[in-house]
């Protein structure tokens, strides 16, 4: 297998029943760190983003029929995990008491979970982060931690770069007062 | 927040990403012979009812048959246009030219004769 396949070429694999097997391992290779890292930072506990990291795999295996290649092979599996993190939450929130709320759920979950170790400070910007709507959320992590740009959030979550900004713009200030705060 | 990056405070599990890959193409091709058994069960049902349905067609044609035997359509016929000649012509003028296994067509022309 090449070492740095390209987007064109994994693709190809994936499509034919021959080599689907090989295009399905050098997806995992390739993709499952950056997919495991953007699920971790929306589901927190380490455990429910393994779940939900195989449940997108899955659903990618079962669907790459149905990708017509609109959009870049990274965009769609982001906006997969995105969706799948956002769906999980939902389910998660069903099933708990009623008067805990997600945010709550997610800061007890940050405290408390294992595979969780670091400075306060990134500690209290986790919390702030988590003080802030789904949506700010996944904005603000692709855009801080994974530096996506505004072009390619707008294609992931579907909406425009300009809303993005604006999102991010809102998430920002929110953090920075939060972290004021604390600090 | 531009000034210095705070990163994230999580970790993965020492040898995660590799455990991950075998188990999540173990799922793979367990789901994919699930897939293949479900087809062949579908496949063998569908097989089940084409053979009841030839088999109900191929018995109903052969009672039909044999529990009908003389409904066929040339002997219906053949007694049909016996009738119509009969009907046609006198008595006399049967026993006048009445022969011994005389067909139905060789009555039928007589009687266009008459």
């Amino acid at each position: 297998m090449k070492n740095r396949i390209t987007e064109e070429y994994l693709l190809e694999l994936l499509r034919n029943s021959g080599t689907k097997k090989e295009g399905v391992a050098a997806l995992i290779e390739r993709y499952q760190m950056p997919l495991y890292w953007h699920i971790r930072k929306m589901v927190v506990n380490h455990d429910d983003s393994k779940d939900v990291l195989q449940e997108v795999f899955l659903r990618v295996w079962r669907n790459i029929d149905q990708f017509k290649g609109d959009s870049k092979l990274f965009t769609w599996l982001y906006r997969i995990a995105t969706n799948e993190s956002l769906r999980f939450l939902e389910r998660k929130q069903k099933r708990m008491v009623p008067h805990i709320s997600i945010q709550e759920m997610l800061e007890t979950e940050l405290e408390t979970s294992a595979y969780i170790s670091g400075e306060e400070i990134q500690m209290t910007l986790q919390k702030a982060i988590l003080k802030l709507t789904d949506k700010q959320r996944l904005v603000f992590n692709m855009h801080y931690f994974d530096e996506l740009d505004y072009i390619e959030i707008a294609e992931i979550l579907d909406t425009t770069a300009n809303n993005v900004k604006v999102l991010y713009h809102y998430a920002k200030n929110s953090i920075e007062d939060q972290l004021k705060k604390e600090i | 927040m531009n000034k210095e990056k705070i990163n994230h405070p999580f970790i993965a599990p020492d040898g995660f990403f590799e455990e991950f890959k075998v188990e999540i193409s173990e799922k793979m091709s367990v789901q994919e012979e699930k897939n293949h058994g479900r087809f062949r069960k579908i496949l063998l049902i569908g097989f089940k009812y084409a053979a009841i349905i030839a088999l109900s067609f191929f018995l109903g044609r052969e009672s039909m048959r044999l529990f009908n035997p003389e409904s066929s359509t040339s002997v219906q016929s053949e007694y049909f246009s016996v009738d119509a000649v009969y009907s046609q012509v006198s008595e006399d003028e049967i026993s006048d030219y009445i022969i011994e296994n005389v067909s139905v067509n060789e009555l039928d022309q007589l009687n266009l004769k008459q």
